[in-house]
């Protein structure tokens, strides 16, 4: 009995002391300026959070974060009465919604029945759909056959088609919206929604699995070269956007006016107190606010970095 | 066989194991995180729970917490407690959302293995010991707990890898963590550091699994330690309601 | 914060109005848990046949499958990713391997438990040991077994749901679809499907345990 008690002495401080190492203190923590010379305005801090998600939003709603970087579309921006600070130095490339097809599936019709979706899809009607779903709890689908009942989709499209979606509301709306147009334009539709996050359903939109499915004009071409020269300049990116697809077998047909660009949020209480109404107005804030954004944020020029040399502030490491 | 030369590659670099996203703080993170949340579960779920299975009160109560709340979806709770508490932190215990959640996890196991554990004792040896004239309390402390010890240790052990587990998740919702290398490395596609955080994660799963492991044939009275106990994983496929086997005994 | 009906624990009126996207999570999910628990039933029979006739290879066999097992899920993920991509086979091999030591462990435990006389009997009777093993051992050994098959079900429900996490349609992603919307609703259903399946798996796999195995049923009833 002892040289068992014992043994469970050794073991019970073997854990404690394990424990012990584990609350120690981080003297490593280092907090160094990665701008440099910017005057004035606080250093800021960044928390990995999610890619504009229910994390994000959640941290910012209660307060957790003083800054989020969201998407344009989402309709929570509205539904809180938060402000979406202007991007008024352009750091933003374009991300208008846009067709995506496998260039085998491409017909003319079938072209001009998706293109017939990207011509009516504004930013208001995008939003308008988004918060019907994300706030009000519709369905994708009735939202967008709603939509759809007041325009004429052409037709004469055949064949059947697979539509595929991510996992968000903005792109299984806009999938929706594909489907049931090539649907009452002549073509036999099959859905597969929530088909997965880009490394799912792209691949399976180049090898055929899919045959359409909603994509942004600049996102995607990141997805193929990491460094696409993606601009606020929604021709030339199409062209570098449409030409990486083409090499991988994607046909990008017509934008649409609706986007979802990268924004920065603050509450209508951050506003207020700060006087924000830009992404500029942020280097003359004098008290350290906290940044909310998706894991890659540091490491993207459209986020910490593009903060960082183009509005000038300051982040601690 | 490039991804081994690029995880490797990743572990030479220093900056990867220094500063606030580094290994070692990551690692400790993680230490720290599943050693308060199994620690606390344990002082939540082991005194009720061989009180229980000395008294041999409800059994069937202990026994199904364990099958409900292994099909409880660990990501939920987290998500749950997220929306609730979002980043409030504590000293100590850290993220707040993540501590809730894991003890939650961490508590169905210990039940049932402390329970089933003390229930078991035969009733030959309780019986002896009250005809030598032992209080109810000494029976649980001198008979019942240290034959019980082995199998309530198990109970430890599943639930301690099963928080080191979780944990690994709670990157997904803010927290540090060895997740965050997996997350992160997801997040910019860096094959290296994904792999990478994967490894450091299953070396920990493991060390917690054989480190505990010890602390059991430990605790082992000498007399049992031929016995066939359960590893902590075992102890997994343990904790279940007894089924009657064709001989009539019941297991575990 | 706006419509509090997006906070409603039970929103029934979403719920009504998205039956699509729960229907296909929740199928996806089946689908998932019950490749998982056959593939790893395919595996886990003859690894603990031979770790029954083998006595040798029980522990090495369990060391693998613990090893397997105690590797998180995440974890297993990321290994994966690079070889297997972001598909329904990238979960499906992790969730097989957690199957295989709680399978194996309830299989060599109940061939273990097949009396001695029983299989000496049979040996008298010119049972060849395949024989043996397929008409004798395996029928007796059915309760534990299936009592194996009810954990490792039940464990790979919880588990599948971590496949909500890499965006595979799952119960899990419903959880985090939902909460991107955000509708809290959809977390609720997704942990309410989740205990529901698991149960409910639980109890058919206890009545099929029950209609094979009706002799254990007899021997309870006769107060052993």
């Amino acid at each position: 009995m002892r040289s068992n008690r014992f043994r469970l002495l050794v073991a019970s401080t073997a854990v404690l002391a394990l424990l012990g190492a584990a609350c120690g203190d981080d003297d490593d923590t280092a907090t160094t300026d990665t701008s440099g010379e910017a005057e004035g305005g606080a250093t800021f801090e960044f928390v990995a959070l999610d890619a504009g998600g229910p994390i994000t939003k959640d941290a910012l709603e209660k307060g957790d974060i003083d800054i989020a970087l969201l998407f344009s579309s989402d309709g929570a921006i509205a539904a809180n009465d938060w402000v979406a600070l202007e991007d008024d130095q352009d750091l933003q490339p374009v991300d208008n919604f846009i067709p995506a097809v496998n260039s085998a599936a491409v017909t003319e019709e079938v072209t001009a029945a998706l293109n017939a979706v990207s011509d009516v899809l504004t930013v208001e009607a995008m939003q308008e759909m988004v918060a019907a779903v994300s706030i009000d709890g519709e369905n994708p689908a009735d939202v967008a056959s709603d939509f759809l009942a007041d325009i004429t989709v052409p037709e004469g499209a055949t064949g059947d088609l697979t539509v595929g979606s991510a996992n968000f509301a903005e792109s299984e709306i806009t999938a929706e919206l594909y489907a049931q147009a090539l649907e009452s334009s002549g073509a036999t539709v099959e859905k597969k929604l929530q088909f997965g996050a880009r490394d799912a359903y792209l691949p399976a939109l180049i090898s055929g699995e899919l045959d359409v499915v909603p994509e942004f004009v600049g996102t995607l071409a990141y997805y193929f070269d990491a460094n696409a020269d993606v601009t606020a300049d929604l021709e030339h990116s199409l062209e570098v956007s449409r030409a990486l697809a083409e090499a991988n077998g994607v046909t990008l047909l017509e934008p649409a006016e609706a986007d979802s660009i990268n924004t920065f949020v603050v509450t209508q209480e951050t506003a207020d107190e700060y006087g924000l109404e830009t992404v500029s107005d942020l280097a003359e804030v004098d008290e350290p606010l906290v940044l909310g954004g998706p894991p890659e944020c540091p490491e993207r020029p459209l986020c910490l970095q593009g903060l960082v040399s183009v509005y000038g502030l300051k982040f601690q490491d | 066989m490039n991804l081994i030369q690029e995880v490797l590659d990743w572990f030479g670099d220093a900056d990867n194991w220094s500063g606030r996203r580094g290994v070692w703080h990551q690692l400790r993170e993680h230490v720290r995180m599943s050693g308060v949340a199994t620690l606390a579960a344990c002082a939540l779920a082991l005194p009720p729970a061989v009180w229980l299975g000395h008294k041999r009160r409800f059994g069937s109560v202990a026994v199904n917490v364990s099958n409900v709340g292994r099909a409880i979806p660990s990501f939920a709770i987290l998500v749950i407690g997220n929306e609730q508490f979002g980043l409030l932190e504590y000293p100590v215990i850290g993220s707040f959302t993540t501590f809730l959640a894991l003890v939650a996890l961490a508590v169905p196991p210990l039940v049932t293995n402390a329970y089933v554990a003390v229930a078991e004792v035969p009733d030959d040896l309780r019986d002896a010991a009250r005809g030598m004239g032992m209080s109810e309390g000494e029976i649980l402390r001198r008979v019942e707990l240290p034959v019980a010890a082995p199998l309530l240790m198990a109970g430890v052990r599943t639930a301690a890898v099963q928080v080191v587990a979780t944990a690994t998740i709670a990157a997904f919702v803010g927290a540090d963590g060895l997740g965050r290398f997996i997350i992160d490395g997801r997040a910019v596609n860096d094959q290296a550091e994904i792999f990478a955080g994967a490894l450091l994660v299953a070396l920990l799963s493991l060390l917690t699994e054989g480190g505990l492991a010890l602390v059991q044939s430990a605790v082992t009275p000498r007399g049992l330690r031929e016995a066939d106990v359960p590893t902590g994983a075992e102890a997994a496929a343990l904790a279940v309601a007894p089924v009657p086997t064709p001989d009539g005994r019941g297991s575990p | 914060m706006l419509a509090s009906n997006v906070d409603r624990w039970l929103w029934w009126d979403w719920i009504g109005r998205n039956t699509d996207l729960i229907w296909s999570s929740l199928r996806e999910h089946v689908i998932l848990t019950v490749a998982a628990v056959g593939i790893g039933l395919v595996i886990a029979l003859p690894l603990g046949v031979a770790a029954n006739r083998w006595r040798v290879l029980y522990a090495p066999i369990i060391g693998v499958t613990g090893v397997l097992f105690t590797i998180p899920s995440l974890a297993a993920f990321a290994f994966l990713l690079p070889y297997t991509g972001l598909t329904r086979t990238t979960a499906l091999i992790p969730l097989v391997s957690y199957t295989l030591l709680i399978l194996v462990r309830n299989i060599v435990a109940g061939l273990d438990a097949v009396p001695a006389e029983i299989k000496d009997a049979a040996d008298g009777m010119g049972f060849s040991r395949a024989r043996r093993l397929v008409r004798i051992e395996l029928p007796l050994a059915l309760p534990t077994i299936i009592a194996g098959i009810r954990i490792a079900t039940v464990t790979i429900v919880g588990l599948a749901a971590v496949a909500g996490l890499l965006a595979i349609p799952s119960l899990g992603n419903l959880i985090y679809v939902g909460q991107n919307r955000p509708i809290r609703t959809a977390v609720t259903v997704g942990i309410a499907l989740s205990i529901a399946l698991a149960v409910t798996a639980d109890l058919l796999l206890l009545g099929v345990q029950r209609l094979l195995t009706p002799w254990s049923r007899v021997r309870r009833e006769r107060g052993s």
